[in-house]
């Protein structure tokens, strides 16, 4: 039996511990598709709590069939609630009119704590360009991210070889991890999931 | 084979650059949906991700900045100046606008004194005068023939604006007939079977034609009149579900008297084979 399969098992028999294991398992990867989806912070929160409930009463009930295959069950809910909610909100706004819904719309300004975000990742990409050696793989960089050039484009354009072009990512890419992580120990603050103060509050 | 027909691993997404596709939107949907139930499965590819993404809005953002303060320190250097020097680069602003314009305005005014001198050098000249009056009269020939074209041009406008009417205009009145064709063993000269009564009013008529079998992708009609001659012919006619032909045809092509239409088979790339002949009779009701 795989160690996927196993949890599935021990959730369907009703053990808190595993539930628990499987929250802490699919953590980062539902918060990073929920953020990627929504963009709203408050939107996240709400369906990060909605898929780990759902997945749970889900496989409680024996309803995953193949055990194996709880990774993919998992991502689907995420993404379905996502829709969901998109398709909610579109009928709320039809149903209720403009004015009313332009009060319910949530702010579309980012909040305080994003913004700060914003503000310290583009220093520490600063410091990474700093870091870098040579002027051609700033550019490879801002090609690839903030022009959205093709790699292969690039590659030809500056006459790079794939691998080269994977090497200045990849480092460009540890070394931003590397400072974030500085900068969440200095700040104190460790990564945030969302609903982490829902489950702190019970 | 590709990430559609199995779950993909670590490697295959490492070779093929799928976080950066996943990040920039450029996979398809089944690749994006293997690659996602790849990534929950897997840690390494969520540090990855989690550190491009942030590296691409580190990227986007530091961008951004940069814009906002390169459009602030020009403004802010521009605040800095003394009065006199604001005064100084607003004049020479205002020169390096208007210097050119005024060159431009001097030089088109220095060309239209010289087209307007050698105009009247060429008035005032007789062979000048004599060449005029060899092109006025082409000239008028010209005009002529112009104002005849456009006439003509608008009757038939006029015509097929008409006819277009007469097209899109649903259709009443229509005689509807379904001819019984001749069979071997009939006389010559006796009268049709087919009667068809023509009441005033009645603007087109439809002819039904029903086969015994279709053996032919298509068919050809040959209509001819009481005279022997031909009345209508169309080709590519095409059985509907009822094995049936169905043809409509303008009343006034129909004078009273004895119709022959002469129904042949297209095979395929050969030559019209006869299949069928209906007579038929029209009166005036």
């Amino acid at each position: 039996m795989t160690e996927t399969a196993d949890l599935v098992c021990r959730i369907v028999s009703g053990d808190p511990a595993a539930e628990a294991e499987l929250v802490a398992r699919f953590s980062r990867p539902v918060s990073f598709l929920l953020r990627r989806l929504a963009r709203d912070e408050a939107a996240v929160d709400d369906l990060y709590q909605d898929t780990f409930r759902q997945v749970i009463e889900k496989v409680r009930a024996g309803e995953l069939r193949d055990a194996d295959r709880l990774p993919g069950f998992v991502c689907g809910m995420a993404r379905n609630l996502f829709l969901g909610a998109v398709r909610r909100r579109g009928r709320r706004r039809r149903w209720q009119g403009d004015s009313e819904a332009a009060e319910a719309a949530p702010d579309p300004a980012p909040g305080q704590l994003a913004g700060l975000l914003a503000r310290e990742r583009a220093a520490i990409v600063r410091r990474v360009l700093a870091e870098l050696k040579n002027e051609r793989d700033r550019e490879i960089l801002a090609r690839f991210y903030i022009a959205d050039e093709d790699k292969e484009e690039i590659c030809r354009d500056l006459a790079l070889s794939d691998l080269h072009f994977n090497r200045v990512l990849f480092r460009a890419r540890q070394r931003y991890r590397q400072l974030f992580e500085q900068w969440q120990g200095a700040a104190g603050t460790p990564p945030r999931r969302p609903g982490a103060e829902r489950q702190e509050n019970g | 084979m590709t990430a559609m027909d199995q779950a993909i691993d670590h490697a295959y997404v490492e070779e093929h650059g799928l976080v950066d596709s996943y990040l920039a939107d450029r996979l398809g949907e089944h690749e994006r949906e293997a690659f996602e139930a790849h990534y929950f499965d897997c840690p390494a590819c969520v540090e990855q991700l989690e550190a491009a993404s942030g590296l691409r809005e580190g990227m986007l953002q530091a961008a951004a900045e940069d814009s906002v303060r390169r459009r602030v320190g020009l403004l802010v250097a521009i605040a800095r100046l003394s009065r006199w020097r604001r005064l100084a680069l607003a004049c020479l602003l205002v020169l390096l606008v208007a210097v050119p314009i005024g060159w431009l305005a001097a030089r088109n005014r220095g060309l239209e004194r010289q087209l307007a001198a050698a105009t009247g050098a060429r008035r005032g000249s007789p062979r000048a005068a004599s060449v005029e009056a060899q092109a006025e009269a082409p000239r008028q020939a010209a005009a002529g023939d112009r104002l005849r074209l456009e006439q003509e041009l608008a009757r038939e406008r006029q015509a097929r604006a008409e006819a277009e009417r007469d097209t899109v205009r649903p259709q009443v009145n229509l005689a509807i007939t379904v001819l019984a064709a001749v069979r071997g063993g009939e006389q010559a000269g006796r009268m049709p079977v087919n009667r068809i009564t023509l009441s005033p009013g009645v603007d087109s008529v439809v002819l039904a034609m029903e086969l015994a079998s279709v053996d032919y992708p298509s068919y050809h009609a040959t209509l001819r009149g009481p005279g022997g001659q031909e009345v209508w012919q169309a080709g590519g006619l095409r059985p509907d579900v009822r094995d049936a032909l169905v043809v409509l045809l303008p009343s006034r092509l129909l004078p009273p008297g004895v119709y022959r239409l002469v129904l042949e088979g297209v095979p395929a790339g050969g030559r019209r084979r006869a299949v069928a002949e209906y007579a038929f009779q029209v009166v005036r009701g």
